[in-house]
């Protein structure tokens, strides 16, 4: 499902919603696009740039991967462009403009990226961050799922004429699939 | 600057060639991570942590918690019922529970302050010992009394039973309390009856006491001494399940009339089934009674 590319038909053949889903590792914070609801060695080899010790590659343990949002979108295009548009800006933050993206990250005494254990809170709160800016952006319709509203942040960083922000059913981390199904099954109605 | 890409699809680099606008723009300014806020999160007014806080206030301040007081003590918690001091168990606990939250945060950024929280909740914990001093002492007086029934049981039984028929008049709430009280504290029979209970030897010793006691009483005054002995434990029940009043003997004499027509008599071993046959109907009857009141509504 998730091991290439899917394009606006293929996605429509088989029963996928506009849609992207974001996953969050509860390890180290990272976040993995996705046009399917799955992880798969495809996003972690297309989204991790120059990983170092505070970005290393994630391993893709399903166990690891928690849904942190889901994204819905008016059609499949625009789906599509978001995600694309959603990996570019991964890839600045990582190579084309790291110097400011670093400027921006939270740091401890020692100035590095701020951590507890092995977990850095910065990489889901960019993802979020990116996520507004792409629908500022291309100024798209946009309804989102949060695991949690909390994630959200303040109002002030989404544009609310665009973007209606919803709760996914508080599912076990073992449900997770079936939470995510229903929400496509609600965007296909 | 933006020359190397990662690696989409051909069809995504198709469509970036064919379209204007449809990528990014490489001069994009990023925006700061969002941080997740707490403002998004609505907390149930009635939410069960909120027994952790007072007043919903993260932390009291050592002035809001200053104390005159002093713990209970013994002397002033043995004069109150089980109830106040069950109440005053959960009271104590609620109140540990937010100091040792609350010392908790103290303790976390190494300040002093948490020690006034913990003498406050010592005070409290003194109190909670000296409670369960007062329960333990109960506990111990009434395992004396029942040892001590155990030797002089007979000798009081009788002699509730003389002063209960010698007394003119015993309709009165206060002979109804004593027998209330007697059936529990000796045989173990709760005033009302349900699903849970389970007849045993010592039930049905006070059913025969209660149901005899009863029809001795009345059966003179009511002019049913023609009845004679009660035969077997269906009667005796029959008895004790009326209220303790001339009404309610008269009521058990007549079914005793109908009982006899049939001439059953229960054998002793039969005693225990029988009994709990008897309680079960009268509860299934009253659920099915409740249940028609409902439909009714």
């Amino acid at each position: 499902m998730a091991s290439k590319f899917r394009n606006a038909n293929w996605l429509k053949v088989n029963g996928f919603a506009p849609q992207i889903f974001l996953f969050r590792n509860i390890e180290s914070g990272q976040v993995i696009y996705s046009q399917t609801p799955h992880v798969g060695k495809y996003q972690i080899k297309q989204q991790f740039f120059r990983p170092n010790w505070e970005n290393r590659k994630p391993s893709k343990r399903r166990d690891l991967w928690r849904p942190m949002a889901v994204a819905e979108f008016e059609n499949y295009q625009k789906a599509i462009q978001a995600y694309h548009a959603l990996v570019e800006l991964r890839y600045m933050r990582e190579v084309s403009k790291r110097k400011e993206a670093e400027t921006l990250r939270r740091r401890n005494e020692y100035q590095q990226i701020w951590y507890s254990g092995q977990y850095r809170p910065t990489w889901s709160q960019e993802a979020t961050s990116d996520l507004s800016t792409v629908v500022d952006e291309f100024k798209l319709k946009t309804k989102i799922y949060w695991d949690s509203l909390w994630r959200k942040g303040q109002d002030k960083c989404w544009n609310t004429e665009l973007v209606q922000h919803t709760e996914m059913d508080q599912m076990s981390p073992r449900d997770k699939f079936v939470v995510l199904d229903e929400i496509r099954e609600k965007a296909l109605k | 600057m933006f020359k190397q890409l990662a690696k989409f699809s051909t069809s995504a680099r198709s469509l970036a060639r064919s379209r204007k606008q449809y990528r990014i723009s490489p001069h994009i300014k990023l925006r700061p991570p969002i941080v997740p806020s707490i403002d998004n999160i609505e907390i149930k007014e009635d939410h069960a942590l909120w027994q952790f806080f007072e007043d919903k206030s993260f932390v009291r301040t050592p002035e809001q918690i200053t104390f005159t007081g002093r713990a209970w003590t013994v002397q002033e918690l043995r004069r109150k019922s089980f109830e106040d001091l069950h109440s005053l168990w959960y009271v104590c606990l609620k109140e540990r529970n937010k100091l040792y939250r609350e010392s908790h945060v103290y303790d976390q950024i190494e300040s002093l302050r948490s020690q006034e929280f913990e003498g406050l909740s010592e005070q409290i914990r003194q109190t909670m010992i000296h409670i369960r001093q007062v329960i333990t002492e109960r506990e111990m007086a009434v395992r004396n009394a029942q040892a001590e029934f155990e030797v002089i049981g007979d000798e009081y039984l009788d002699e509730f039973k003389d002063n209960y028929l010698k007394e003119e008049n015993v309709e009165t709430d206060e002979w109804y309390n004593k027998l209330e009280r007697l059936q529990y504290a000796i045989f173990g029979i709760p005033d009302v009856l349900d699903t849970s209970l389970i007849v045993d030897v010592k039930f049905l010793e006070g059913v025969r006491y209660i149901g005899q006691l009863k029809y001795e009483k009345f059966a003179s005054s009511i002019g049913r001494e023609d009845i004679g002995k009660l035969r077997d434990i269906a009667e005796i029940y029959t008895v004790f399940e009326e209220s303790a009043t001339a009404d309610g003997v008269k009521e058990a004499c007549q079914k005793i009339d109908e009982y006899r027509e049939s001439e059953l008599v229960i054998p002793g071993s039969k005693e225990i089934q029988v009994v709990q046959g008897f309680i079960d109907d009268k509860i299934k009857q009253a659920e099915s009674d409740l249940t028609e009141e409902e439909i009714k509504e």
